[in-house]
């Protein structure tokens, strides 16, 4: 219930472009300026206090539809959760891949990580945040893993100040691509 | 609180001799590869940084190179402790996907594992915990009853830790004989050694100072660091996903979701000795519930056949032959499926594009959270009440990296 209100409310905002129904889930499409108004927008108004999950889904240059991205997007995901309810909401902006986005650490101190980890393995960015840094790779890591275009390695273990030129997989089949990262 | 904040203040500003001190990630109460930079003013923690990363295995970028039914034996290592409940987010997000009903007594089965593996969690946790404050007899209480829960699962599936026992629509097998007299005889010895570990620590005066006031995680800041499970539960709020949001049939199920309001390390023990009791009268009440009848669905297009049709059937011939090199494909969309593991929200984003291998997979890690707010609550203790603070979150670093 509060989330159809919540929806219908948003949406009425101007925060969001498109609502998706999938299996009894909620989806709200927003463009990346308007995505942290709707976010604070719900937090503020239906109670939507606990930012469950932030995550990322990245998509090639055919994965989407090519008319309205061209050069493929990486769609940042937000997983709010009402409390009191239990009620959910998804919240998803398309960015550019490597493009920026407002940080919203200010709303939820514990986003901290979770948008390092996205920076870490899609190499989004996000402004206002106190400490963008790699979290689960190394530091002197190159590239993105978790982006698409990423090959699989037959590397073995990474050690710091050790990086070498990684060498597409022959075994794992995958997006073979010898562009450098 | 103000008083250690003033401490800290002071220390900080009088710029005395500040340690920097590495805590891990090698080391043994660090429950893994976690890493803690401490600064120390003497004995005092002045700030407390986690820093994780050393057991990054890329099993979510695995995930996307494999058909849908090799993720299991990759998630099972996620969190290795509970390796079940990540079967389970598995199965249920691309059941739910592919509009699956499974088989009643799967569901059961699903359930009386799952409950398994969340009492033997608890009583891993309980043993180390009580370890790194040199109890080491009850450590050995726990691991003796851990090992039952383990032979139970070598009997079922044929491993011990990790049982992948589960499948798309089912499970792999259906139970072994032993495992109905098996499963009562240690629901029967378990209450016995509950009681003995109940009596050995919970009024204990070296417990009760050491966990007290240690590491308090409220209400209010668990909801801004986003902890679920115990930890949630130990500030107080009866937030459990067995209730709010039941699967396999949870909701048929009558157990209470134990709660305690002071959020600090003692209040999590309690909590968690609390929910071993739980989990015995769910497998108690599962136990009854249980009738014959198949344990996956009979769907070609979504299982494989059983072996002996192969010998008769070219057409089950056909149907393994396509299900073991292409899989299945699901349709294309997104799902989110939580599952309470031993140690919160454990939630399953899946992407699927249509094909037959998932676009992405993202696990919602409970310990990664919980690891994350490690920061906050361990300001002002005592370098020997960090172990403490650590112990109390339960992390599983396979699950924090990932």
């Amino acid at each position: 219930m509060n989330t159809q209100n919540a929806t219908k409310e948003a949406v009425d905002k101007g925060y969001v472009s498109e609502v998706v129904e999938f299996l009894d889930e909620t989806t709200l499409v927003c463009i990346t300026e308007n995505v942290k108004h709707a976010l604070e927008f719900l937090k503020k108004n239906f109670g939507f206090k606990v930012l469950m999950d932030l995550t990322a889904v990245d998509y090639l240059k055919n994965d989407l539809d090519p008319k309205v991205f061209p050069e493929g997007a990486t769609k940042v995901v937000y997983l709010l959760h009402n409390p009191s309810d239990m009620s959910r909401i998804r919240v998803v902006t398309y960015a550019d891949r490597g493009g920026k986005l407002f940080s919203v650490v200010d709303l939820w101190p514990g986003a901290n990580w979770y948008e390092r980890e996205v920076y870490d393995l899609y190499g989004i960015h996000f402004q206002n945040h106190p400490n963008l840094t790699r979290i689960l790779m190394p530091d002197d890591w190159q590239g993105h893993p978790l982006r698409r275009d990423y090959c699989l390695t037959e590397e073995s273990v990474e050690f710091k100040n050790g990086v070498f030129p990684k060498v597409p997989s022959e075994i794992i089949p995958y997006v073979k691509d010898k562009r450098s990262y | 609180m103000s008083k250690t904040s003033d401490l800290i203040n002071t220390s900080l500003r009088e710029d005395k001799d500040i340690m920097e001190l590495h805590l891990g990630p090698q080391h043994p109460s660090t429950h893994g590869v976690l890493c803690i930079k401490l600064k120390l003013d003497g004995e005092l923690v002045l700030d407390a940084e986690p820093v994780i990363g050393y057991l990054h295995t890329g099993i979510e970028k695995e995930c996307e190179t494999r058909t849908y039914h090799q993720v299991f034996t990759l998630v099972d290592r996620l969190d290795y402790l509970s390796g079940p409940a990540e079967e389970q987010g598995w199965a249920a997000a691309v059941e739910k996907l592919m509009d699956i009903k499974i088989p009643e007594r799967a569901e059961v089965i699903r359930l009386i594992m799952l409950e398994l593996a969340r009492l033997g969690s608890h009583l891993l946790w309980l043993g180390t915990s009580a370890l790194e404050l040199n109890m080491s007899s009850i450590y050995m209480y726990c691991f003796a009853e851990r090992e039952k829960i383990l032979d139970i699962f070598e009997g079922v599936s044929g491993a011990r830790m990790f049982p992948t026992y589960w499948r798309i629509g089912g499970l792999s097998r259906d139970l072994n004989d032993e495992f109905i007299p098996q499963t009562k005889d240690f629901l029967k010895n378990f209450p016995s050694i509950w009681k003995d570990l109940n009596n050995l620590l919970t009024h204990n005066y070296v417990w009760c100072e050491r966990l007290k006031g240690i590491g308090v995680i409220d209400e209010k800041m668990c909801y801004e660091y986003m902890c679920t499970g115990p930890i949630l539960r130990g500030a107080g709020v009866p937030y459990d996903i067995r209730k709010a949001y039941p699967y396999l049939g949870y909701e048929n199920y009558s157990f209470n979701v134990p709660t305690h309001p002071d959020g600090d390390a003692y209040a999590r023990y309690l909590v968690r000795l609390e929910e071993m009791n739980e989990s015995v009268s769910l497998i108690y009440q599962a136990l009854d519930k249980l009738k014959p009848g198949p344990v996956i669905v009979n769907d070609r297009k979504v299982t494989m056949p059983p072996r002996a049709e192969l010998a008769v059937s070219m057409e089950a011939v056909i149907h393994q032959f396509k299900f073991v090199s292409e899989g299945i494909s699901p349709i294309p969309g997104e799902v989110y499926i939580p599952v309470e593991s031993a140690r919160g929200e454990l939630g399953y984003y899946v992407v699927s594009n249509g094909s037959n291998k998932p676009h992405r997979v993202r696990v919602r890690s409970p310990s990664f959270a919980s690891v994350q707010v490690l920061k906050e609550c361990m300001r002002g203790l005592l370098l020997s009440d960090v172990v403490v603070a650590i112990a109390s979150v339960d992390p599983i670093l396979g699950d924090v990296d990932r």
